[in-house]
Formats: C-alpha cells, structure tokens, sequence
C-alpha cells in the first residue's frame, strides 16, 4: 500500500468511526470489538496513527500502519452495521498521529524488524543456554554494520558487561535476518528468566532497540542511562541526577563512569585498554623511582593498601587508567638530568619552567616535586596529582624531559640540572577523595537512588536486592560480580551501620516484587525466606562463597563512626552480647510497653529491631521514647506494619490519624469504646466488616457508608464493638462499597490541599500515560473541572446551579434527581439555562419529579434507593 | 479554586495540567492515583484526560504510567464508580 492510499483508507476509517455515537446498551460488545481490533494493533516504532474507542473505560490506542490499516476498517466496517445508532454521544473514538508519520518507510525492513522483535522480545536465556549461543551471537555482532551508519541497534546478552550489538542497517538486514532466526530458534527460557525489565522504556532499550544516536559518547552514555530515543542535553541530566545546578564536569564524569558500562561495541582508546588489561598489586609503582627517597618511608604493605583505598574510591576503569598514566610520568621522570647548555636552551628552559602549571585541587593522591637548578638559580615545584591533573603534568613532563634531553646537541657553559621526586600523599588525601566521591555518590542520590535493602543469594551466586522507595519497592536481581563491581564503584555504601544499601536503579535490570513472590514460591511477598541477610551477613557469605576475596570488601567499625553524625552512629552495644532482637513484625509479633521496660530492666541498651525484613539496631531508650505517645491513650498495644526503614514517621502518623478518626467516631456516637488500634493487619478486619455488611446486605439494610469509610483509613473496631453494632444506627444511610476509595465529599479539602502541595514542588510526567476520553460533565462531576475549552464559564456556572440546587432539593431528593439524570442522560449532561430555571421553578416538590420522569421516580420514590428493582416496562418508559 | 499543577516532560518541557482529583483504588493500596487533564478536546463533548499514579516527596512529585493492563482495568472501573457516584 502506498502512502497516499494509507492515508485515502485512513479518511474512511476517520468517516467510519467519527461522529458515530453508540448505545449505552451495545457497551459490552462494543469493548469486546474495540479489544479485538487491539489484537491487530502494531506497537511498533513505524507506527503512523492509532485511534481509541471511548466510553467511560478507553480502550487503546490501536495502532495503524500501511500492514494494517486494511484488515482494521474492513473489521470495523463489517461488525460495526449490526450496531444501532443512538442519539446521545456516550462513546466515541480519537484519532492522534505518532510521531513518525511522514518518514518514508521501507514496509519490508520494518517486517523484518518486527520480526525481530517478536523473536527476541521476551525471550530470556538461563547462564547455561546464554552460554551455548554467545559465540552464534558474536558471529552476528560481526555481520552488522557500523555504529555510524547504523539505523537500530538490537543488543543481545545477560547484563550490561556480556552483551553484544548487532548494528543494523537495510544493507545487512538480508545477511543478519536468517542468522537469528537460528538463534531465537535455539532453546531460551521462559520459567526461569533471568532478568525483568521493569518498564516498557527499560525493556525496549534492553531487548536492544533504540536509534542509535552516533557516534557522541556523551549522547551514547547518556541514552544507555536513560534507556531512551532520544538525545539528552545536559539539563535532562541534572533533571534525573536530582541537581538543577550540578556541574557540567560532574555529569561529564558521571558520563565517563558510565561509558564503562558499555558493552564491548564501544571500545576504548587503546592506551586506555591496555591500562585495563594489568591488574595486581604493583607497590613498586608508588615508588618516586627518583633520586631522593628519604620520605617515602612507608611500607610495602601500607602501600598496597592506599592502592586499594584509591581503587575503592574510583570506578574502577578510571582507577587502572589512572594507575596507568602514573606508570608513564614515572617512566618519563626516572633519572635526574645534567648538561651544560647555552643562553638560547637556558632560556628555552625557563619558559618551560614558567609555563607548568601548578594547580591547585582539592583532592591529590600524589604530587611531583621538580627541582631545577639553572646557573646560579634555582627553583623547586610541586605539581599535585589527582585523575583530572594527571594529564597536564603528564604533558608538561614530556616537554620539559624532552629539552634536557637535547643535550647533546647544546654546547655552553650554564650548568643545569633537574630532579624529579614522586611522593605520595601521606596525610588523608585518600580519605578526602573517597569522602568526596561519596558526598558526589549522595549528591546522584539525592532523589533517584533508595534505600532498603534485602540480600538473597542464590546457588548460582546471584542476588537478589529489594529497594525501597515510597510505595513502591523495587527489586533487583544481579549477579555477585555485579554486585562487587558496585561496591567497589562506591554505590553501595558499606560503611553505614545500619542495613541501609544504597542501589541506582536505574543501572541495573529489576524485579517487581509480584516476581520475587512467584519466583521464591511464597505466596505473599511479605513472607521472606530464611536466606535474608542484613548487608554485613551478605558481605560475610559473599566472601564465605568466594566471590568477594576477603580484602576486598571490609567494613571496619572504626571508620563508621567517623562517618556518621552522632546520633545515627552504630551503637556501641551493637557487637556485644546483650544485643536482642525482640520483634519479628513478619509474624506479627507485638510488643507492649511492658515488655520494654521489663527489657530495658534485664539490663539491655540495645535492641534489634525488626520492621518487616529491615533490621535496625536502636536503643531502647530510643525504642520507648517512640512508643511513649503510642501506647498511653487510646492503644494497649502497638504492632509494626512492614514499613521502610522511616517506621517511625510512619507508625506516628497512622496511630495520630487512628486516633483522629476515634475522635471523630466517638463525637458521632457511633463507637464509644475503642480501646485499641492495631495497624498491621487491619486488611483482614476490613474483611470481616466487608462479611458482616454482606449479612446487611442480605437484610435489605441500606449500607455504613461512614463505618466503612472509617475503617478503610485503618480503624479497627474491637470484639466488643462488633457485637454490639446497633444496626438500627446504620439505617438510612446509604450504602456504597466499591474501587474507589477516599472519592467523596469529605476529601475535597484535602485533595486541594494535596493540590496546592503539588504546586509548590517540582514535577515530572513521562509522556507515556494512560488515557481517558472523557466527557466534559463526567469530569466537572470527578472533582474540580474547571477549564474546559470553549464552554468554562457555562461549565462552571452548571457546577454552581448544580451545588445550588442540591441545596435547594436537599440530599435525598437530590439523589433521586440525580438518578432521573442519569435515567435522561443528555437532558442532563446538556442542561441549558431555561432547563435549569424550569427545573429549579418545577422540581420542588415529589409531584413535579414525577410529572417530569415518569414512572421510573415514581418506583425510585415508593420504593427506596436500593430496593427498588425497575420493571423493563417503567425502566422503558422512563427512556 | 486553583488546581493547577505545572511538570516537566523527559524532554525538560514544562506543561501545564488540571488535576481533577487524587484518590485510591481498592486492591492497590497504598497507592494515590491522579486524574488530570491537558483541556486537550477530542470533540464537541470529550476531553482527553489521563491517570497516572502519584509519586510525592518532599521536594518533587512524579507522575508515572500505570504498566499493569490489570491496574488499569480496576483504575477505570473505579473512575466509573467515582462517577456514578456523584450523579
């Protein structure tokens, strides 16, 4: 199909489904067509328009391309006669355009990406099955074309460090098509994946499709961290980084820390690499190799440990490339220099001397002394060191060698000599510099990165992490290697002595925790198996199973203190024996006032508290002081929910709002003895209220609408108030228990509290949201719809009268309104000003209502709310 | 009444947008939704508007895709019911 019949089909499909307005009676089999047509879709990058079908629920967008447009109107057109026209407009459909639309495209290359897609697109392998097609994958990798003149990249592998790019373009698709067929036909996993990638933007940039921007490493390292199309400026940077005002050098450097992670289709410069291939301990490299060494009195074995020190402070790329630029200043700087030269090289020489730059950072790791005597004068330097000076004084050594080296050459009688001393920085440098790479690491923190943390190791060495952000725990699965490549990057901090871990979420692959339940087999993902270990434990095993050597990763207790601000520092009984862990919240196990002090009596200081599968040592001190408020008034007893690691905010929030909501109960009259809140597990009271009422039901009783509001804020009423619920209290009020909750009246205020909070801060919306097609009148009855295109003030005057004549007719005559709407829907939804005066004039008694709806007011006004079942002979009269 | 709220895109474009209300679904607790709308008119009586699960500290908010086509469903029903409810 060519483009101008595309877009010929596409006006009739537009003329088929626009305008057409749908019977409210035809809903169901109208979902049913629109969730077909769905399956024909093509949520594909060549996609050029989609539509969605609307009526109340949206289903959509369907996409459309030239490969579909035809089957989807002939469908349509078809299935569509058999359904009645109706009058009122309760559905309809939306066209948009997608983004690409007026790119030229070549149909068969799209199909073949298609293909591709579909073959790899969910598709995961176990190590062993990576293992049997990873040199087939490699042989593809080769068969594709550049990285420039690539039009997509499909990226095959387990992580980020074992993967291939397959670089594609239309002049190797025929070559590179068959070959992975033959490896998506090769055996792969499903049961048992390996990795989930938690969202659509994560999974189509993992399973390897994105355009590929070029050869920019900057847009390159920045599209793998963003996991997007498109190109990423700097502000979209400190956006994600969480730092309207970071520094281009900082990102710059969070950009070369991540072109590490590139997969081997980015390859580094050359001397970069072989810095990269030698590794070990090389104490001799500290060493000045020149001729004063009366300073450098450390050891061999303090040595290596700065080694390690600095290495642990860097990533480790930079950290080899680092130690490799030191090797050469060396090489350059090894042997003192003498000549007699004349006037002109003396000269030379002194410009040379002028011009090195002595600067000045924060931070050194080495530093080079230079000591020339020329003539009668002479002059001694220090250069300091650190990864971003090492280049100059590299450069500047090159020259400033290189011109004594011309000796020979130089015939005079000015005498010259150069030293070079390499010293290390003795003092604290290196704790600065890996304080200061920490204050960075928390400075990317700031808003992306979260804290909790479960460990779970596997046979295979893997593990399992979960984070804990808000609401929303993430958790991510990676290997052990992984993992230590993490710590010793500094994302994890170690040294922190509760079982916090800091993880970057967005470096690595996850888990939703609905796939940890499943794949740990346990049926809610609260139940935690006995492999849970708090950080050091984790450490401890890695070590046990050797995948951390034994100096690679310690945590020494000393260096925690110093690290924290005294309040959070580790608790010195928290090595000793009188350490208890007194709460397991999994089983649901409480702790009363009592028990504490009785604690607190043996001569315990400290306990282990633990929050769902969080430990936290905390003094009881601090343990009684947070329950003081919690357990003198309204509580006997206080039970943990599973909460982050802010339990205490949290607990004190809720026991405030239980409390507020007693109060509020008690002033109705409605319980008058609550004697216990009881936070965790209150979803399963709310199940035997949700039973009792289902009894009401049954007794025709309208419902507990302020009961059970009350209880879904977290109230649980006790044994004693259940069994004396006096049902006639619960009479006349109106009964409604359904999905939505905290929708009514009484949270208007504070949702436009949670508005005006909003206002205040900063807020970000990714462009893939999910989309209602709604009617105007339905939002202006969702809450505070004000603006509305065409028609605000006429909108906003109907939300007026409407309050107005609420008021006027009072609540149950409202509601009785309010249905007769719904029953005439237009005239209701299209109230008009002499509607609205009619009915204000008419309506002010049950005779007018009558008078106006017909028999179906009639049966709603006999009959009651609820009770009342239309006949199908009033329910069409009333149409 | 002001009810307002501006975003940013991933693209660091600002927008602006109604909030129509904040409420919560039963099966997904401790989750807060957010209907809003860009007044963007589909035709003579609808609205585009959207839903997004809320995401708030104390310095900035996120509006993020519900994923789950399951969520979703629920979501909509509820909005449904919301709707049904004031009438």
């Amino acid at each position: 199909m060519s483009k101008e019949e595309y877009e010929k089909k596409l006006q009739e499909l537009k003329k088929l489904l626009l305008g057409r307005k749908f019977d409210s009676n035809d809903r169901e089999a109208l979902y049913d067509l629109f969730a077909r047509l769905k399956e024909k879709s093509k949520p594909n990058n060549f996609r050029r328009d989609s539509f969605s079908f609307s009526a109340f629920r949206t289903l959509g967008p369907i996409y459309i391309d030239e490969t579909n447009i035809e089957d989807i109107y002939n469908t349509l057109s078809d299935e569509l006669k058999s359904f009645k026209d109706a009058d009122i407009s309760f559905a309809g459909c939306f066209f948009k355009e997608v983004k690409n639309k007026d790119e030229e495209i070549n149909l068969d290359f799209i199909r073949s990406i298609i293909e591709i897609k579909d073959m790899f697109n969910g598709v995961t392998w176990t190590e062993e099955q990576w293992k049997s097609i990873q040199s087939m994958v490699e042989e593809v990798s080769k068969q594709g074309t550049t990285p420039e003149n690539a039009i997509l990249s499909l990226t095959l592998g387990t992580r980020f460090d074992d993967s291939f790019h397959v670089y594609i373009d239309e002049t190797v698709m025929d070559k590179i098509l068959p070959l992975l067929r033959e490896i998506a036909e090769r055996e792969h996993s499903v049961e048992e994946r390996r990795y989930y990638w938690p969202s659509k933007a994560y999974q189509r940039a993992l399973l390897g499709f994105g355009n590929y921007v070029g050869n920019n490493p900057l847009s390159a390292a920045l599209q793998y961290i963003l996991f997007t199309d498109e190109e990423v400026t700097f502000d979209d940077i400190r956006r994600i980084l969480g730092d309207e005002d970071l520094p281009k050098e900082d990102i710059d450097e969070v950009v070369a820390s991540e072109l590490t992670r590139l997969p081997s289709g980015e390859e580094l410069p050359k001397e970069e690499k072989g810095a990269s291939e030698e590794k070990g301990v090389d104490p001799a490299l500290i060493d000045t190799g020149a001729p004063a060494k009366e300073s450098d009195e450390e050891s061999v074995e303090d040595l290596a440990r700065r080694r390690e020190e600095l290495r642990s402070s860097m990533d480790e790329r930079m950290f080899d490339l680092y130690e490799n630029k030191l090797k050469i200043l060396k090489s350059i700087i090894r042997k003192n220099y003498e000549l007699s030269c004349n006037s002109d090289h003396r000269d030379i020489l002194l410009k040379l001397l002028e011009e090195l730059k002595e600067e000045r950072p924060d931070v050194v790791s080495h530093a080079l002394d230079i000591t020339v005597k020329i003539g009668e004068d002479s002059k001694k330097i220090r250069l300091p060191i650190n990864e971003k000076t090492i280049d100059t004084v590299l450069e500047e050594m090159k020259k400033l060698t290189a011109a004594f080296e011309e000796k020979d050459d130089i015939k005079g009688d000015i005498h010259c000599s150069c030293g070079f001393r390499l010293v290390t920085n003795k003092k604290s440098s290196l704790e600065e510099i890996m304080e200061s790479k920490k204050k960075k690491a928390a400075l990317k923190a700031k808003t992306r990165f979260f804290s909790g943390f479960v460990g779970y190791i596997f046979d295979n060495g893997e593990v399992l992490f979960e984070t804990t952000h808000l609401n929303n725990p993430t958790i991510y699965r990676i290997s052990a290697v992984e993992l230590k490549r993490l710590i010793e990057a500094g994302t994890f901090d170690l040294t922190s002595p509760s079982p916090e871990v800091t993880i970057i979420d967005r470096f690595l692959p996850g888990w939703r925790p609905s796939d940890v339940t499943k794949f740990l087999n346990v049926k809610s993902a609260k139940k935690r198996p006995a492999e849970v270990l708090h950080t050091k434990e984790l450490i401890g095993a890695l070590k046990e199973k050797g995948v951390l050597l034994e100096d690679e990763v310690s945590i020494e207790e000393s260096s925690v203190a110093e690290t924290l601000p005294a309040s959070e520092s580790a608790p010195e009984a928290s090595s000793s024996d009188d350490l208890r862990e007194v709460m397991v919240s999994d089983s649901g196990y409480s702790i009363t006032k009592e028990e504490l002090e009785a604690l607190k009596a043996s001569g315990a200081t400290h306990v282990r508290l633990v929050i769902g599968s969080v430990k936290r040592d905390i003094s009881i001190d601090e343990l009684l002081s947070t329950f003081k408020a919690d357990t003198s008034e309204a509580t006997d007893s206080v039970e943990l929910d599973k909460t982050s690691l802010e339990y205490k905010k949290i607990l004190e929030n809720r026991i405030k709002r239980c409390k507020e909501i007693i109060s509020k109960l008690q002033a109705e009259k409605h319980k008058t003895d609550f004697t216990e809140i009881r936070i965790r597990g209150y979803q399963v009271e709310i199940q035997k209220i949700e039973a009792m009422l289902a009894d009401f039901k049954g007794k025709k009783v309208s419902g507990v609408t302020s009961l059970l509001g009350s209880v879904r804020e977290g109230l649980i009423e006790n044994e004693k108030a259940k069994q004396n619920a006096n049902l006639e209290e619960l009479k006349g009020k109106t009964f409604r228990y359904g999905l939505a909750k905290k929708f009514n009246e009484r949270n208007i205020k504070s949702v436009q509290g949670r508005i005006e909070r909003l206002q205040k801060l900063d807020g970000f919306c990714g462009s893939i949201q999910r989309s209602l097609m709604c009617p105007r009148v339905m939002l202006a009855k969702l809450g505070r719809y004000s603006e509305i295109v065409g028609g605000s003030e006429f909108y906003q005057d109907k939300v007026k009268e409407n309050e107005e004549y609420r008021e006027l007719l009072g609540e149950h005559k409202w509601r009785i309104f309010s249905r007769l709407g719904a029953a005439v829907q237009g005239a209701f939804y299209r109230w008009n000003a002499s509607r609205y005066q009619y009915l204000k004039d008419k309506l002010t008694d049950d005779s007018s209502i009558i008078k106006y709806g017909g028999s179906r007011v009639l049966s709603l006004l006999h009959g009651g709310y609820h009770s009342s079942e239309v006949s199908e002979e009033s329910e069409g009269r009333s149409r | 009444m002001n009810n307002k709220i501006k975003v940013r895109n991933e693209y660091g474009q600002e927008q602006e947008l109604e909030v129509i209300n904040i409420f919560q679904v039963d099966g997904y607790e401790g989750k807060d939704y957010i209907l809003y709308t860009n007044n963007r008119e589909l035709d003579e009586d609808h609205v585009e508007a959207f839903v997004s699960i809320l995401l708030e500290n104390e310095k900035e908010f996120s509006l993020l895709n519900i994923e789950d086509d399951k969520e979703w469903e629920t979501v909509q029903k509820a909005i449904q019911e919301m709707s049904e409810m004031n009438e």
